[in-house]
């Protein structure tokens, strides 16, 4: 059977270029999408979403408790938003710049369910974060709730959203909510910033 | 029974199709449905594909011996790989591979219609770029091929294995056993009554020195081909009178690739054989982008992408358009090409070429466009040095 996969991205011409690259010699379906608000409509007959980064946020809040894997566009992996959309449930990075091979690699790995790469940016992160001598202790606690904190510790062990949820009982949007607290009473913009945040107080 | 319409035809291939159709005619019902068949063939034959596939359905609504059903199958599968109709090709191998698959192996002729079906699967994958099927497919073959002897069958075999070498190679000189099969190809069907089979294979080996840039050897073969199918097969004439063309291309002959690229896009439109004509028109858009006739090049390169079939080639209207694009300074639609030149799948390019290709398709996709600009005239002067532009 033959697999459905959306590309959401402003860029038409790379968005086209893609669908392309990945329908070549194959019998996936590709479909490109300017508005994340579209897949509400075919939800249930999506295996895979490429978005750019900054679209991430718009999927999640329009396909609620999705299961579908999403492939992040990205030609800088350290973007904030990048990180940002990997906690909150991305499976992976592609940067097209390297050329039509990768694109192809990731989307397999996806549809095969093969990749292990989740994540793994804000593992290093994380590992960057803990070299001695660059965490300065706080030992404030902004007033940050029971639940909030396992939240903010789970997500310093770089587990994202939807695994969060399951690991906590909830449901995905609850899980946003909290993140959303968090970063407010952090004074925070992005996961990287709340992870940071995190370490310093020895969460 | 009504004359399909010939005047196009050569008053030899009229005169052939008239006493055809008159045999058909001229036998009883049950006779003429068999003299049916013949008829059919030497439409195909003569270019008159549509019509033939007409006559071959006809055959197989008529019929319940599975075989024949199975060979008109085949027939049509044959007739829309004529005219580089990769799916259409699929659809009537895969219904002639269902109904085979219901005679016992041991048959003789079951067996042989199998195995020429597989041929033709081979080569639907192979032009859909369906590289992982063509594998199973030519794995099933080895398997088959010591227990035949036919040498009309043998040469079809090595011929789709030789596919598979091409796909997995991605026609860019190719390793010594694709030629060792060539080889063995030009000998078995050498040995043929019917001449198709060696003018067909001798077309092959043009293609293959063509990739092999051995342009002198290329031509020779082709021109052997062509000699050899004495204006018939138009699918066959074709591949060898547009390879003619972009081996002068290569080697940035303009006056020859512009007399081979017409000559092929006459014959295309005139036998249809559409395939051909979008790849004449890259052809002839690299002669205006030569001459610098920047309008003309444009509209002949955006010609052959709307139309293009031969999708692991289409670095022959990207480069000419990228040159287009550069001159007006779009850069971003230029980007996207050489993003889409790089697909694993399409044809291998120079290494040096390919590393200049990378560099625009980085600079396209981040959005950089002093960098998109000046790789885009690099990966130009590049693709002129090495014979691809």
């Amino acid at each position: 059977m033959s697999n459905t996969i959306y590309i959401l991205h402003r860029n038409t011409l790379l968005a086209e270029a893609l669908a392309w690259t990945l329908q070549l010699g194959t019998d996936l379906k590709t479909y490109c999408l300017q508005d994340p608000q579209q897949l509400k409509t075919v939800a249930g007959q999506v295996d895979l979403v490429l978005t750019e980064p900054e679209l991430f946020e718009r999927i999640s809040e329009n396909s609620i408790g999705f299961s579908f894997p999403v492939l992040l566009i990205a030609t800088n992996p350290e973007f904030d938003k990048v990180i940002e959309a990997l906690y909150a449930g991305a499976d992976d990075i592609v940067d097209p710049g390297n050329g039509p091979e990768e694109v192809i690699e990731k989307t397999n790995q996806l549809l095969h369910h093969k990749t292990d790469g989740k994540n793994l940016l804000i593992k290093k992160l994380i590992q960057q974060i803990k070299t001695p001598g660059k965490v300065e202790r706080d030992e404030t606690d902004y007033g940050l709730t029971v639940k909030e904190k396992e939240i903010l510790h789970l997500m310093k062990e770089a587990q994202h959203l939807k695994e969060i949820a399951q690991f906590t009982n909830s449901s995905y949007e609850t899980v946003r909510t909290h993140v959303k607290h968090i970063y407010k009473k952090l004074g925070v913009m992005s996961a990287s910033e709340a992870v940071i945040k995190a370490m310093k107080m020895d969460l | 029974m009504e004359l399909p319409d010939i005047k196009h035809l050569s008053p030899e291939d009229q005169e052939l199709i008239i006493q055809s159709q008159q045999k058909v005619l001229s036998e009883g019902d049950e006779k003429g449905f068999i003299a049916i068949e013949p008829f059919a063939d030497l439409l195909d034959k003569v270019g008159m594909h549509h019509e033939s596939r007409q006559y071959f359905r006809k055959i197989i609504s008529s019929t319940d011996d599975i075989l024949t059903q199975a060979r008109c199958w085949r027939k049509i599968a044959f007739s829309f790989l004529s005219q580089r109709d990769y799916i259409g090709t699929a659809e009537a191998a895969e219904c002639a591979a269902a109904l085979v698959s219901q005679l016992p192996m041991i048959d003789k002729e079951g067996k042989e219609e199998y195995v020429q079906i597989l041929h033709y699967m081979a080569q639907s994958c192979y032009f859909q770029l369906k590289f992982e099927k063509l594998e199973a497919i030519v794995k099933e073959i080895k398997t088959v091929l010591p227990d035949i002897t036919d040498i009309e069958l043998r040469s079809n075999l090595l011929h789709a294995i030789s596919l598979s070498i091409y796909a997995k190679y991605r026609w860019y000189q190719f390793p010594e056993e694709a030629f060792t099969h060539l080889e063995l190809q030009l000998q078995l069907t050498s040995q043929l009554k019917d001449k198709y089979h060696h003018a067909y294979t001798q077309c092959l080996g043009g293609f293959f020195y063509l990739f092999n840039e051995e342009f002198i050897l290329a031509r020779e073969h082709f021109s052997k081909g062509i000699e050899l199918l004495d204006g018939k097969n138009f699918h066959a004439l074709l591949m060898a009178y547009n390879y003619t063309a972009v081996s002068y291309r290569m080697q940035n002959n303009i006056p020859m690739t512009e007399q081979w690229a017409l000559l092929t896009l006459e014959k295309a439109k005139q036998t249809f054989n559409f395939a051909y004509v979008p790849y004449s028109y890259a052809n002839l858009a690299w002669v205006n982008a030569k001459r610098k006739n920047w309008i003309y090049a444009e509209d002949y390169a955006r010609k052959a992408a709307n139309d293009w079939s031969a999708i692991a080639l289409s670095y022959s209207y990207a480069f000419p358009l990228m040159n287009c694009l550069l001159q007006k300074k779009e850069f971003n639609e230029a980007g996207q090409l050489a993003f889409k030149v790089l697909h694993p799948r399409s044809k291998r390019l120079p290494g040096s070429l390919t590393e200049k290709l990378r560099t625009v398709a980085k600079a396209w996709v981040s959005d950089n466009k002093i960098e998109l600009g000046n790789s885009l005239e690099d990966v130009i002067d590049e693709a002129k040095l090495t014979g691809y532009f």
